[in-house]
């Protein structure tokens, strides 16, 4: 059972698209611990 | 996770067409610019580490942070520690070697945070005042499991240690040209410096850096890949050229997916580097802390693979699979796309050093120290017995490093059988009391000697698997035949003063 091209597009693209969002995520996550004091 | 390497080769994958990153004796880059990049990082992480050690001069501060880490430093943290060289460097050559499922199978490796996610949250909440995961097992099942437990799990710290500092000098030396021995020197040195500035303060801060440029790193190289070649022509030459890496029905990859996925939940469960994290968290941030790691850490394998497929694309001769990441990025990016891979490999060794560095070093103070020499230590000795254990790691990992062991590889993959063996003795004793420390005892025991015969009996890739199977079926059974209550206050201990 070979993958198609499409299905290898759409794996990727989704695995692209929340790694991209990781960074983003991060940032957001550490400025409202560092507002509230919960930083570490 | 290590355990993906285990199938490291260096095989030759000669291409259609012909290029010129053709041997695998070539680095990308030249050593002057390597020696600029490394002396840059090492210089941040050391001002970083002593400016954020300033203030951590008690035992707590030093060893847990004050266990008062928030989510988004805990995220970053368990993602960047999470983060090998390998998920940079071997998930693109699992997916030149296996295809779509070696890419699958990297990701699972994620489930082995999603399923630590509960555990850490009732970890901090039965344990406020713990130090290690050898605390939980002496106080749950008694001295000799917690011996039993200590030997492997020590010996997989320092086997995972040794194996990040070679790694680092092997990758070092394969990317700039700089002497094994220099490199593995350099990425040691400031590990221990920055770890011993900082303590885990330092090592948490600097992974969430770290973290951040690998994430970065990985996004602009796939993106790279995507517009200059589209998924279409990067599938059809993988078509035609590799046609085996598309075929979902490839046995050797599937039976890797499984004994990735049970290698990976013990090596997190039983390893103090989870646990120590799991105290550190704030109150109420251990589970969402794991989860969102274990979700936002899935897809970092696939993307590391889909770069390896673009190879036969790009008509890349790759010498040696496991540089197949770097020769697609330079191919990509030219110098640029190279020194991007020199960061992320950078930041990912360093990641997974300092953790270790730390996470052993209480490990060792405060169950071989404290535990067995030392009752009576006060805080203000344990930290300064922190102190010199990390440094002693560092200086003992140098002397294993130097020589650069060649059948480490064959020593780690037999820890798969042993790290598995530790999933259910720890799950079932952090929920059901009824759950005896002789059952726990014999679990471990037996799934390793079990697993250990399924290793040289079978192969590599059924050791985790039998060890996690027998020692689940020893759990259950003596659980369900004779049950022995325990009460879980037993494991809040006293803090030492």
């Amino acid at each position: 059972m070979m993958t198609s091209a499409t299905f290898l597009a759409v794996m990727v693209t989704i695995a692209l698209a929340i790694t991209a969002a990781a960074p983003v995520l991060l940032i957001v996550l550490l400025v409202r611990d560092w507002l509230r004091g919960e930083l570490w | 996770m290590i355990q993906a390497r285990l199938i490291s080769q260096s095989q030759s994958y000669p291409a259609k067409k012909g290029n010129d990153l053709n041997s695998a004796q070539d680095a990308i880059l030249d050593p002057d610019t390597g020696w600029i990049i490394l002396a840059g990082f090492s210089l941040l992480w050391l001002v970083l580490g002593w400016y954020w050690g300033r203030k951590s001069t008690d035992l707590d501060q030093f060893v847990l942070a004050g266990r008062k880490v928030g989510l988004a430093l805990g995220v970053a943290t368990a993602m960047a520690t999470w983060v090998t060289s390998n998920t940079t460097m071997l998930a693109p050559q699992l997916a030149f070697q296996m295809g779509i499922w070696g890419m699958l199978g990297y990701s699972l490796g994620s489930v082995g945070l999603l399923l630590f996610a509960p555990l850490a949250g009732r970890i901090r909440l039965l344990m406020p005042s713990g130090y290690t995961s050898g605390d939980f097992i002496r106080l749950r099942y008694g001295k000799t499991a917690w011996r039993v437990f200590l030997g492997i799990s020590l010996l997989y710290c320092l086997g995972w240690l040794v194996s990040m500092g070679m790694a680092g000098g092997i990758l070092i030396n394969a990317l700039t040209g700089i002497d094994y021995l220099y490199g593995m020197s350099v990425i040691l040195s400031i590990c221990v410096l920055y770890t011993l500035l900082g303590g885990f303060k330092a090592v948490i801060g600097t992974d969430f850096i770290q973290a951040i440029l690998i994430l970065c790193g990985l996004i602009i190289i796939a993106y790279l890949a995507i517009t200059k070649l589209g998924f279409e022509e990067i599938h059809d030459a993988v078509q035609q050229q590799r046609p085996e890496l598309l075929n979902l029905m490839m046995p050797a990859a599937i039976m890797f997916l499984f004994n990735n996925l049970l290698f990976g939940i013990g090596e997190i469960f039983h390893s103090n580097v989870w646990w120590s994290r799991a105290f550190a968290f704030r109150q109420g941030v251990g589970f969402r802390a794991y989860f969102l790691a274990g979700v936002l850490w899935a897809p970092i394998p696939i993307v590391a693979g889909f770069i390896a497929l673009a190879a036969p694309a790009l008509g890349l001769n790759i010498p040696a699979a496991d540089m197949v990441g770097p020769l697609v990025s330079a191919e990509i990016l030219g110098v640029s796309g190279a020194i991007l891979v020199l960061i992320m490999v950078f930041a990912a060794l360093s990641s997974s050093i300092d953790s270790l560095l730390a996470a052993t070093s209480i490990l060792i103070v405060e169950d071989i120290y404290r535990r067995h020499l030392r009752p009576s230590a006060s805080a203000k000795i344990l930290r300064r017995a922190s102190t010199l254990v990390i440094l002693g790691l560092g200086i003992l990992t140098w002397l294993l490093c130097a020589p650069r062991i060649s059948n480490l590889a064959a020593v780690l993959n037999i820890t798969g059988a042993f790290v598995a063996r530790t999933i259910w003795p720890i799950a079932a004793g952090l929920y059901w009391k009824s759950t005896n420390p002789a059952g726990a005892i014999t679990a471990m025991i037996t799934g390793s000697a079990i697993g250990f015969a399924a290793y040289h009996l079978i192969d590599w890739y059924v050791a985790a698997l039998t060890g996690a199977c027998v020692s689940m079926l020893v759990v259950l059974i003596s659980t369900w035949l004779w049950p022995r209550e325990f009460a879980w206050d037993r494991l809040n201990e006293a803090q030492p003063t």
